[in-house]
């Protein structure tokens, strides 16, 4: 044994040492938060989980923050899929093989899951070069899979063109397709496909925006990019800023509103005392949701799409001192709309019934044992259901 | 089996002085370095705020506080690993032609033993992987004393404290230190891979000379490629999920293994020149 | 018995060995006899299966080489076997560790037949006494048969004295001992067995005590009829 000593002294650090890291790491992923109600009702928060990004200290961490318990994102399974992206890979595992991890490529219901693929390298295409827009397309129902190309021709010289996003109505599908040109200028596209005949039925610019040094155009759209389903309205924005200055300066900003049903773009004007450079607006369903902080409350706006009309706004008084002055976390989901902000000592989450303008609860989201002062960016609110 | 541990010890006990040095070395300098940081860092607060009158917290907001990242980026530690690192892959080469160069030549006696020749080959492997993981775990020591060098010298408020989780995932660490007991044993067993395949192509040279630093080099490509296919074929495809990547390296990395034992074997049996 | 069987080896495009044959008896104490560069050292390698060769065959007792028979069967080459920085007990350490056919009683009888000492570090010892624990390292162990290259080759004349003893002592007897030089006098009335080698075969393989006997030749007698011609 007395041989051994050098061997069995080096078996037993790397047993030892790595075993006490692993335990340790294990133990150090926890966290915890808790809700504490200042009015409403619990229910609102008894099955809510935000899914966000912690930073403490300098340390950032992905979690989803729920009533019973927050979780560490870091499952090896899935590293670097985005959360939303997990549950299409564990129900659609071979369909979802290879796709991008963008929320705009996709939609989904009851009975398909439509993919669209842009065309790659673009830029080495000329005017009058034709394009293909790849689809993949599973039938949830037959359980059916069918992937077809969608053939188009440049108007004009392009670098390139994302999908912001797509939507079926009707067997047909609707793409909203930005088209940044080799001018500097960019497009926005209604792209109408028949999904039967695997055609193109229309495809149509609805918006061109110039940039022309120092004035720069900026195209926004205030769909929630998880939602993956159908949307009636589509809600984008063009803002006109001066690159020159130092604060970007907003000079004009133009809201319109597209119903994909009919292919309609109207303008929509905003409330006053809703800022235009407001940072919060939120399509849900029928509505788009904005928010606006004061020193002293909270202010909900409310328009009803279908109807051309703005609601009376919501006012809520700040439970805290509201020390950062900036809004921070917003999101529109399933007629609910959720305000998440940092005030003196923690965060305050509204919770708002958008239709009947509500506030449905209030409470203050703090992280247990906080020992250094944390940030939560919230990305998305959504309803566990199990 | 008894004949391998064995030769194992035997390796081991070779190496211990030297390996000693190392991690004295390795561990001296951390230190050093856990130290230099810290007062550098103090230093620099002290003057700083003594120009600018400004208090503890006045300077952590604009400046920012001393965090792990100091010492983990400081030449200090990144020496020493790279050093330590250095020696261990110069031994991977060293650990064979030993026994050829010099005044002795062991290998005369290592081949003559009576047990199996492919034993020798596991048993210097194993002394490798040993002497790495060793080194990863004082390493994981080396860390705890550096933080509490750097908690008595910067006051609390001037420093953010990390989790351990968190300080691992990070550069270096996270590569040497993988998130799961799973991640760690595939991450050192494509390691133990790779250095079988170097010990291959050494027996390819001392086996064939000439023509055997050829036929070594081929190999290796030819083992590195096999090892990647399932990386090659996400490039080109994009078609796998992470955790099929991991899995299909696993498999890879262990048919290259195997094909590395088989070759040695048959190179110390029928091909090995003294 | 060893038996070589037409051993062709050929490296860096020159024919080392060339239909090599010859036996080797339990008991005798055969000698390759050769020039530098015959293949002498070539053949006790390829025997241990130290080096590759491409044709023929080689047996021991019967058997082709495998793990085992390195308890039956050692080489002793013209260099130190063990590691330098060993000191000679270390190295009786080691030896008794992997061999079960380590004699310790033998080896420390040796030690003093040789008068060495123990704690001496190997890289410490003269070029005669690191020849010395060399052979007996080999002459240890309990094997049958023993291969020995030039072990008298670049040593002093008093440690050449010593070794040639050991062959007629019983630390000898009973085994087959294979032994190469190139000068044959200090071993010629040792030796029962002369296999001449030249460019890489057999040019004679008799037994010295036949000729001696028959044909009234020495070694050397029959050497100069074969390298001179």
């Amino acid at each position: 044994m007395k041989k051994y000593w050098q061997l069995l002294l080096i078996v037993g650090v790397i047993i030892v040492m790595v075993s006490i890291h692993y335990i340790q790491v294990a133990n150090a992923k926890s966290y915890h938060f808790t809700f504490d109600k200042i009015s409403g009702d619990d229910k609102y928060v008894d099955s809510l989980l935000i899914e966000g990004n912690l930073e403490e200290g300098m340390e950032y961490s992905s979690v989803i923050i729920g009533k019973d318990k927050t979780t560490l994102v870091d499952n090896f399974k899935y590293q670097d899929v985005p959360l939303l992206f997990r549950d299409l890979i564990d129900q659609n595992k071979n369909f979802m093989r290879g796709k991008s991890f963008s929320a705009s490529n996709y939609f989904e219901d009851n009975t398909k899951l439509v993919y669209v693929e842009e065309p790659n390298e673009t830029w080495k295409l000329n005017k009058g070069d034709s394009y293909s827009y790849r689809f993949d397309l599973l039938d949830k129902v037959k359980n059916d899979r069918i992937t077809f190309d969608i053939q188009s021709k440049l108007n004009k010289k392009v670098n390139w063109l994302t999908v912001h996003n797509i939507t079926v109505v009707n067997n047909e599908v609707k793409l909203l397709v930005r088209h940044y040109l080799d001018n500097g200028d960019e497009e926005f596209y209604i792209v109408i496909i028949d999904l039967n005949k695997q055609q193109i039925v229309s495809e149509r610019s609805i918006e061109t925006v110039t940039n022309d040094e120092p004035l720069y155009t900026n195209l926004e759209i205030y769909n929630q990019y998880h939602n993956l389903g159908y949307e009636k309205y589509l809600i984008y924005s063009t803002t006109l800023y001066n690159a020159e200055e130092e604060v970007r300066n907003i000079i004009s900003r133009q809201f319109k509103v597209v119903n994909m049903e009919t292919n309609e773009v109207t303008p929509l004007e905003l409330p006053d005392g809703l800022e235009i450079d407001m940072q919060s607006g939120t399509v849900d369903n029928n509505y788009f949701v904005a928010a606006r902080m004061t020193d002293t409350d909270t202010w909900i706006y409310r328009y009803n799409i279908g109807q051309q009309r703005w609601l009376e706004p919501i006012t809520v008084p700040h439970p805290e001192k509201f020390v950062n002055k900036e809004l921070n976390n917003t999101y529109g989901y399933n007629g609910k709309f959720y305000v998440l902000n940092e005030m003196e000592k923690d965060f305050v989450l509204q919770i708002f019934d958008i239709e009947k303008g509500t506030i449905l609860y209030e409470g203050i989201l703090s992280k247990k044992d906080a020992k250094q002062k944390y940030f939560i960016w919230a990305n998305r609110f959504l309803e566990q259901t199990e | 089996m008894n004949e391998y541990f064995k030769l194992v010890n035997f390796e081991v006990r070779r190496f211990s002085k030297l390996f000693l040095t190392l991690i004295v070395a390795v561990t001296v300098v951390q230190i050093i370095g856990a130290f230099m940081t810290s007062f550098n860092f103090m230093e620099r607060v002290e003057t700083t705020m003594a120009q600018k009158q400004l208090g503890e917290s006045e300077y952590v907001l604009e400046y920012g506080a001393y965090n792990f990242q100091n010492f983990i980026f400081s030449e200090y530690f990144i020496l020493s690993i790279v050093f330590a690192a250095t020696i261990l892959v110069i031994y991977v080469f060293f650990i064979w032609y030993r026994d050829w160069l010099g005044k002795s030549s062991f290998i005369y006696r290592l081949l003559m033993l009576p047990t199996a020749r492919r034993n020798i080959y596991f048993a210097k492997l194993t002394a490798i992987l040993l002497f790495v993981l060793c080194l990863v775990g004082v390493q994981i020591a080396l860390i705890e004393v550096v933080q509490q060098i750097i908690h008595g010298i910067i006051p609390d408020q001037l420093r953010v404290d990390q989790s351990k989780a968190y300080i691992y995932s990070f550069d270096v660490l996270s590569f040497l230190y993988p998130k799961t007991p799973l991640l760690f044993i595939l991450l050192y067993g494509l390691g133990a891979t790779v250095v079988a395949v170097v010990f291959t192509a050494i027996l390819f040279e001392r086996s064939y000379h000439l023509k055997g630093i050829l036929l070594g080099a081929i190999y290796i490509i030819i083992s590195i490629l096999v090892i990647a296919i399932p990386v090659i074929i996400q490039d080109i495809t994009g078609y796998l999920y992470l955790n099929e990547i991991i899995g299909l390296t696993a498999v890879t990395s262990i048919l290259t293994l195997g094909v590395a034992l088989y070759l040695a074997d048959y190179l110390l049996k029928r091909k090995i020149n003294v | 018995m060893i038996e070589v069987k037409n051993v062709y080896k050929k490296y860096k495009k020159k024919q080392v060995l060339k239909d090599m044959s010859f036996t080797a008896e339990k008991g005798q104490i055969t000698c390759l006899i050769g020039i530098n560069g015959a293949g002498k050292t070539t053949i006790m390698k390829s025997i241990m299966a130290l080096t590759p060769f491409d044709r023929g065959e080689i047996l021991i007792d019967g058997k082709k080489i495998n793990k085992d028979a390195y308890e039956k069967i050692t080489y002793i080459p013209d260099r130190l076997t063990m590691l330098p920085n060993y000191t000679i007990a270390e190295s009786f350490e080691f030896m008794a560790d992997f061999y079960k056919a380590w004699n310790e009683q033998r080896a420390t009888e040796l030690l003093s037949f040789f008068k060495l000492n123990q704690q001496d570090k190997l890289s410490s010892l003269s070029k005669g006494n690191a020849a010395k624990v060399n052979l007996l390292l080999g002459l240890a162990l309990d094997v049958d048969y023993i291969l020995m290259d030039e072990p008298f080759s670049g040593i002093d004349i008093f440690s050449r004295e010593q070794i040639a003893n050991v062959f007629t002592s019983h630390l000898i007897e009973n085994r087959g001992v294979i032994i190469t030089t190139h000068e044959i006098n200090d071993i010629e009335h040792l030796i029962d067995k002369a296999v001449l080698i030249g460019d890489g075969k057999v040019l004679r393989e008799m037994n010295v005590e036949e000729i001696r006997e028959m044909e009234g030749k020495s070694v050397v007698d029959v050497m100069r009829e074969v390298y001179v011609g």
